[in-house]
């Protein structure tokens, strides 16, 4: 096959893959639908404070396992679901921030900086649909890079880097989101730390399994979903939970309603935020394609390039950025949502997942079995189908499934979305948690499953109140054992040379730029 | 200007003496190779190396925040102590609940009306497969509302109940292999 017909099969593959029904005579094949129901649900929960597209993941990863199987047929339809839901929640997470000046995401936190003072005089609906345009065309962009980049730079890794190079990419991978992700550069190395330690519970080459205290809940090691579940969810619920204590009436039932949500844009309006859009998007994809490095940075710099061109260009009657800009809207949208195509990048081409999505889609993809995130995927061979890479390109094709959804039905979606902010957060997330502890208890049929996550919830609860991130944790746990097995063939491959990280010139290079991002990201933490 | 904390000193204080303990303590007593190892006149890595590499970026870790500057984090306070505790507790009661409330039921209506008293025949069959979770679950959903709101209505009621049968819906009623907990456990 030449890579044109891999290209052809994966979009075949999404179209044309198994029918769930017609209309009129035209198959709509299980993906599209899955795609359309992931989109939509991510959406509902972008809009709902204090949920977010990660807990639709959790909870609905067994149900599609249960629903698809085991087979290389389910890979499609559940990983389209998957992306639906993570490009939905980025929209959605615009509404409550316009409507109520509460970010339904982490990263809409900056949209209520001009999306809330625009509410405040009557201009909501332009306010959405300015975020909802910014968001699908950042998303688009990213999709776009993500397609040209992903293979490129896997042909070049599975080409130039052999065993030691590939361990000295991981590590510089991880050191780098212990670096730059959360408060401090000490903080992220405890998180990473924690989280190799955690993954080298019960496994190891020995017969004995390391570090189980000769106890059999240690001895199979952790669950992988109930680890990452843990940590993520529940530690996120916990966390948003206790801040409803304190909080009593931050949602009242049928409080806020009766908001106007019409408006249109007009020709000027798009010309307008088009610069804005531009440069967020490129902003938004360049940190995206960094591991580990999330759209809530890309969010605020997007911002900050926004604002100095406005203050550059503005006219002296329109609003500045905080008061109500639109192009403070779409600069912070595009910025966020550009994150979401871009983040794929690392865990389609090197295995690295970049972002809690792409842990998601890996979390998937191990369990169905059939594909392996990483350079290994874009082998175009011509005599054998390689079938991964078929799948690889079933998921870029869904991504701009999902992206035109968005750019036909999102915007509607999105503002008739406002309903959701209603339901009050301190009876919704007992609700979330338990749906969540099913949905582990359903995968594992074991009661301990569900002590376990609930103990990862409270380690993830416990880290988010001393500031600590638990994004450099989740991604060590999920890499610690491949990292381990690359250096183990790396060290078999050198002929047991113990300096076999240092010796070659591109793998010391990583060693030397994975201590530079350390030492460097320490001292401007001090610095601050 | 935000007020200043130890409470990263305190934290790097405590993961320096917990790295020091794994490193000392644990790795040594409970790994059988070591870093690296001679097998049949061959050099290779032992199952020590990952948890040894670890744990000495732990102690890095723990050694950086211990001599850094007091920042804004508060830390662990006595509120939070106590929701940990409260969602502990709520977590123990309802858990307990969900996993021993059929077959005690079972077995109390074996003995009233003469039905089959085990529950792991019963546990695929209704309304018996769901009176653990339906109890547990609801009273899950209702402690921590009552936790937040210090008050349950006749609504609240409702929706916990609603909830349940809906999580009954997505999971039991379209998916034969799946089982609610505690059925897979009996």
């Amino acid at each position: 096959m030449t890579p044109f017909d891999y290209v052809v099969a994966g979009i075949a593959a999404v179209f044309l893959g198994p029918e769930l029904f017609s209309i009129f005579g035209v198959p709509v094949s299980v993906t599209l639908v899955m795609i359309a129901f992931g989109f939509l649900a991510g959406v509902l929960v972008g809009a709902t404070p204090g949920l977010g597209g990660v807990m639709v993941m959790a909870i609905s990863l067994p149900i599609l396992i249960s629903a698809f199987g085991f087979s290389s047929d389910a890979l499609l339809p559940v990983m389209g679901f998957l992306i639906g839901v993570m490009k939905g929640a980025t929209v959605g997470g615009a509404v409550p921030a316009i409507l109520f000046n509460t970010p339904g995401t982490p990263d809409s936190y900056m949209t209520t900086l001009d999306g809330y003072p625009m509410t405040q005089k009557g201009q909501a609906g332009r306010a959405l649909r300015v975020a909802h345009f910014s968001s699908a065309a950042g998303d688009t962009f990213s999709d776009v890079v993500l397609v040209l980049c992903a293979p490129f730079l896997a042909l070049l890794v599975e080409r130039f880097l052999d065993f030691p190079e590939k361990a000295a990419l991981l590590i510089l991978s991880l050191s780098f989101i212990a670096a730059l992700v959360g408060a401090s550069p000490a903080k992220g190395l405890l998180s990473a730390a924690l989280g190799l330690l955690v993954a080298s519970i019960g496994t190891g080459n020995d017969f004995y399994p390391r570090l189980s205290l000769d106890t059999d809940l240690l001895s199979n090691g952790f669950p992988l979903v109930g680890v990452v579940v843990g940590v993520l969810v529940i530690g996120a619920v916990f966390d948003e939970f206790e801040k409803t204590l304190s909080d009593r009436t931050a949602a009242v039932p049928g409080s806020r309603n009766g908001l106007e949500t019409e408006g249109r844009l007009t020709r000027r309006d798009y010309l307008d935020i088009l610069p804005y859009v531009g440069r967020s998007a490129l902003t938004g994809t360049a940190i995206g394609a960094l591991p580990g490095i999330g759209s809530t940075l890309a969010a605020t710099l997007g911002y900050a390039v926004g604002a100095r061109r406005h203050a550059r260009v503005a006219g002296p009657d329109e609003p500045a950025f905080g008061e109500g800009a639109p192009a403070g809207v779409a600069a912070t949208e595009a910025a966020n949502s550009s994150v979401s195509g871009a983040n794929l990048i690392p865990v389609l081409s090197l295995g690295i997942p970049g972002n809690t999505a792409a842990v998601f889609l890996i979390l998937a993809a191990d369990s169905i079995g059939g594909f392996n995130p990483g350079p290994s995927v874009f082998r175009f061979s011509e005599d054998v189908v390689n079938p991964e890479l078929v799948i690889a390109y079933g998921i870029f094709t869904s991504m701009f499934v999902a992206n035109a959804l968005n750019w036909t039905i999102g915007g509607v979606f999105m503002r008739s979305m406002k309903v959701m902010t209603r339901f009050p957060k301190q009876r919704l997330l007992p609700v979330v948690l338990l749906l969540t502890l099913t949905a582990i208890y359903v995968q594992t049929t074991d009661f301990a499953a569900i002590w376990i996550t609930l103990c990862f919830g409270l380690l993830g609860y416990l880290m988010r109140r001393l500031d600590i991130s638990p994004l450099p944790f989740v991604i060590a746990f999920v890499l610690g054992g491949r990292i381990e097995e690359t250096v183990r063939q790396a060290f078999a491959a050198t002929g047991s040379d113990p300096w076999f990280l240092f010796n070659r010139p591109v793998a010391a290079a990583f060693m030397v730029a994975a201590l530079f991002v350390i030492i460097w990201s320490t001292r401007r933490k001090k610095r601050l | 200007m935000m007020k200043k904390h130890k409470s990263d000193r305190v934290l790097g204080i405590v993961i320096v003496l917990a790295s020091l303990l794994i490193l000392s303590v644990w790795v040594p007593n409970d790994i059988e190779t070591g870093v690296i190892e001679q097998v049949r006149r061959r050099t290779v890595l032992g199952d020590s190396l990952l948890p040894v590499f670890a744990a000495s970026v732990l102690l890095l870790s723990g050694a950086l925040l211990s001599i850094g500057r007091p920042s804004e984090n508060r830390g662990l306070t006595v509120a939070n102590l106590r929701f940990i505790f409260g969602m502990g507790l709520i977590f123990v009661v309802t858990l307990v609940v969900m996993r021993f409330a059929g077959p005690l039921l079972v077995d109390v209506a074996g003995d009233v009306v003469g039905a089959p008293d085990v529950y792991r025949a019963l546990r695929d069959t209704a309304p018996w497969k769901y009176i653990g979770f339906v109890l547990g679950g609801a009273a899950m959903i209702l402690s921590m509302v009552w936790m937040a709101e210090r008050r349950i209505g006749g609504a609240v009621i409702v929706t916990a109940l609603a909830a349940v049968l809906g999580i009954i819906m997505l999971f039991d009623i379209p998916f034969d292999d799946l089982l609610l907990p505690p059925n897979g456990d009996v």
